[in-house]
């Protein structure tokens, strides 16, 4: 009989785990996406869809609805920024990768430790940091002014460009990481066995060290999309009021917004979305998994 | 110094030495292969056969000494521009392509037209006996089975020499006779060049037309397999090949020092009317089914082991402690300096 209850009993601590911070914050968020908004901030009943139709819709005055794009152009920003986020992050992410995969193992740990090294430090004031470095009188366009190249400064703040920056920096220790675990598992004979079958350095790469470094990309690519998707802090700071993303949307509905439900039901949204997009991947991970 | 050698040398290295800092890996390497030859680098590890293997494909530059293919000097050419091809110890095979991708892979690189690829691998699949399984992946495979695509893999290209790095070190013992033969029927089909890395000399001496002993990164002697066992330069090589008796010639009331040598199978109890070599004190008695060993000690302290058929023990019973008389024809003892 306990033998029989064991298996439960032992999954219980971390079924527990899940409940209590996943299953019931989300469940939280979808009750208060359908209620309807009290006047300070709250939700209230009656029930309501009104959360999600204000989505894609506004009332006009004599309460009719009309079409607006203002937020779904807002939410398609934030699947181009996350998704050029995970991209640059790839790319930027392979060669850092590579290069401390390829150190001596005494090596490798300092290396590593370096590269979550950002992460004892508050993302506020890193992020604050670029703030310092590419405004008009940070340090980028001062050197460039101070060098003659510019007579006046780039406008390197307030726009797409500069979250994008934010948003790469933020979220690339999380790329290098699974593309490391990818390449520290690589055979060097490997490559040796491709030089030796008349393969370039070149071809080697493209052909052996490439395709065994791409589950750690897609590995990483979720890992940096999903979180990039809904971050703000960046947006926020870098991308000032002119590049807003999803998560800036949800943040100022909870706050000066005073509309709970419409930013439970953006949360909600990106929430399934970024689930959708998880099981497309695992279901194509496990697909080319078996041959 | 290189022998001379019998057919058209492919392999030529002068003087070839290679130093890893302060640790010699190969030193002052001589030697000269023959296009078609079987020769064998046999030494225990670390006696630097695989970095003289290493050498041969490329992917080490030797720190002094010049190696020549088929006469051209290829000391600095990179692997991917030799036409030698290397079968490695773990096999090391590209985990995300199949066995035929893994055997088109060098003639793809090599930019074979596709038809071409797809006619050779079948043809080199086939001589290794993987034809059903080219959409396999190397995972699915056995260690046997592996081991073949890597032999496939190396010989697709008609490299002008393979090279195969302990191939047989990962194999149990009943599959390591059977990929013996394998190789033995690959490199007269093949018809090319092939330079063997192994720790067992047993392999060597089967598989080889000439063997190379290696010891501290020194080649210590060049020969046949035959002249091998019967005729070592010293007792490095006496001992490492095969058993060997090493006796002090003091002991044996010779001449000028050194050791006299001589194999186990070659030495019996001496019966009557044949002459006594030593005497020695008998410590053992071991029956082996068709054989028998014995185990003497002589006086001098050393330990002689005879081997002889069972048949010519059967009017003997000698127990152990017995003071017993040791012979051996002339023709089967040798004179080492050291």
């Amino acid at each position: 009989m306990t033998q029989r209850a064991s298996p439960l009993l032992l999954t219980s601590p971390a079924l527990a785990v899940i409940g209590v911070f996943m299953l019931v914050p989300l469940g939280y968020g979808l009750a208060y996406s359908l209620l309807t908004a009290s006047p300070y901030g709250g939700a209230e009943l009656p029930l309501s869809t009104e959360g999600y139709v204000q989505i894609l819709f506004q009332r006009d005055f004599d309460d009719s609805l009309y079409f607006s794009p203002t937020y779904l152009l807002i939410l398609l920003r934030s699947i181009v920024l996350a998704g050029l986020t995970s991209v640059i992050s790839a790319a930027l992410g392979l060669p850092v990768a590579w290069f401390i995969a390829s150190r001596p193992a005494r090596w490798q740990g300092a290396l590593l430790f370096v590269v979550t090294l950002p992460f004892w430090v508050n993302s506020l004031v890193r992020t604050y940091c670029w703030v310092l470095l590419l405004r008009d009188q940070g340090l980028i366009n001062m050197a460039l002014q101070g060098a003659g190249l510019t007579h006046e400064p780039l406008p390197l703040m307030y726009n797409d460009g500069a979250t994008l920056v934010g948003l790469v920096y933020n979220f690339l220790p999380f790329m290098v990481l699974p593309i490391y675990a990818a390449l520290e598992r690589l055979d060097p004979r490997l490559i040796e066995a491709a030089h030796d079958l008349y393969a370039t350095r070149r071809r080697a790469f493209l052909r052996i060290v490439l395709p065994l470094a791409v589950p750690g990309m897609r590995a990483g690519a979720l890992m940096v999309f999903a979180p990039a998707l809904g971050y703000f802090l960046v947006p926020d700071l870098l991308g000032g009021g002119r590049s807003l993303m999803i998560g800036n949307l949800i943040q100022s509905a909870f706050t000066s917004g005073r509309n709970w439900p419409f930013g439970a039901a953006l949360s909600t949204l990106v929430t399934a979305g970024v689930l959708v997009f998880l099981v497309i991947a695992a279901r194509r991970g496990r697909v080319e998994a078996t041959p | 110094m290189s022998e001379p050698a019998p057919r058209k040398p492919i392999i030529d290295l002068e003087g070839v030495s290679l130093a890893f800092g302060p640790v010699r890996a190969v030193s002052d390497v001589w030697l000269t292969i023959a296009s078609g030859e079987f020769f064998t680098l046999l030494g225990p590890s670390g006696c630097g056969k695989t970095s003289l293997l290493r050498i041969l494909a490329g992917f080490e530059t030797p720190t002094s000494g010049r190696v020549r293919l088929e006469g051209t000097d290829v000391t600095t050419t990179p692997p991917h521009l030799r036409p030698v091809n290397t079968v490695f110890q773990s096999y090391a095979l590209f985990p995300h392509m199949t066995v035929a991708e893994n055997a088109g892979f060098g003639l793809e690189m090599l930019g074979w037209p596709k038809q071409a690829i797809r006619e050779r691998v079948a043809e080199v699949l086939a001589l290794v006996g993987l034809a059903a399984l080219g959409d396999r992946r190397p995972d699915a495979l056995s260690g046997g089975q592996q081991q073949r695509v890597a032999l496939g893999r190396a010989l697709a290209p008609k490299p002008r020499v393979l090279l195969l790095d302990e191939p047989m070190s990962a194999l149990d013992l009943k599959l390591r006779k059977e990929m013996q033969n394998e190789l033995r029927r690959l490199h007269r089909e093949a018809g090319i060049t092939f330079v063997l890395v192994t720790h067992d000399q047993e392999e060597a001496l089967a598989l080889s037309d000439r063997v190379g002993v290696m010891k501290e990164g020194e080649i210590q002697q060049i020969a046949t397999p035959r002249d091998i066992y019967r005729q070592p330069v010293d007792s490095y090589v006496a001992d490492f090949i095969g058993e060997a008796n090493l006796i002090p010639a003091g002991e044996l009331d010779r001449e000028g020092g050194g050791l006299v040598m001589v194999r186990p199978e070659d030495v019996s109890l001496a019966g009557k009317g044949v002459p006594v070599r030593i005497e020695g004190r008998l410590l053992e008695l071991r029956f082996l089914g068709s054989i028998v060993e014995a185990a003497v000690a002589t006086p001098g302290g050393t330990m002689i082991r005879a081997r002889f058929p069972s048949a010519a023990m059967e009017e003997v019973a000698l127990p152990p402690g017995e003071t017993v008389g040791l012979a051996w024809p002339d023709a089967a003892e040798r004179h080492l300096e050291r």
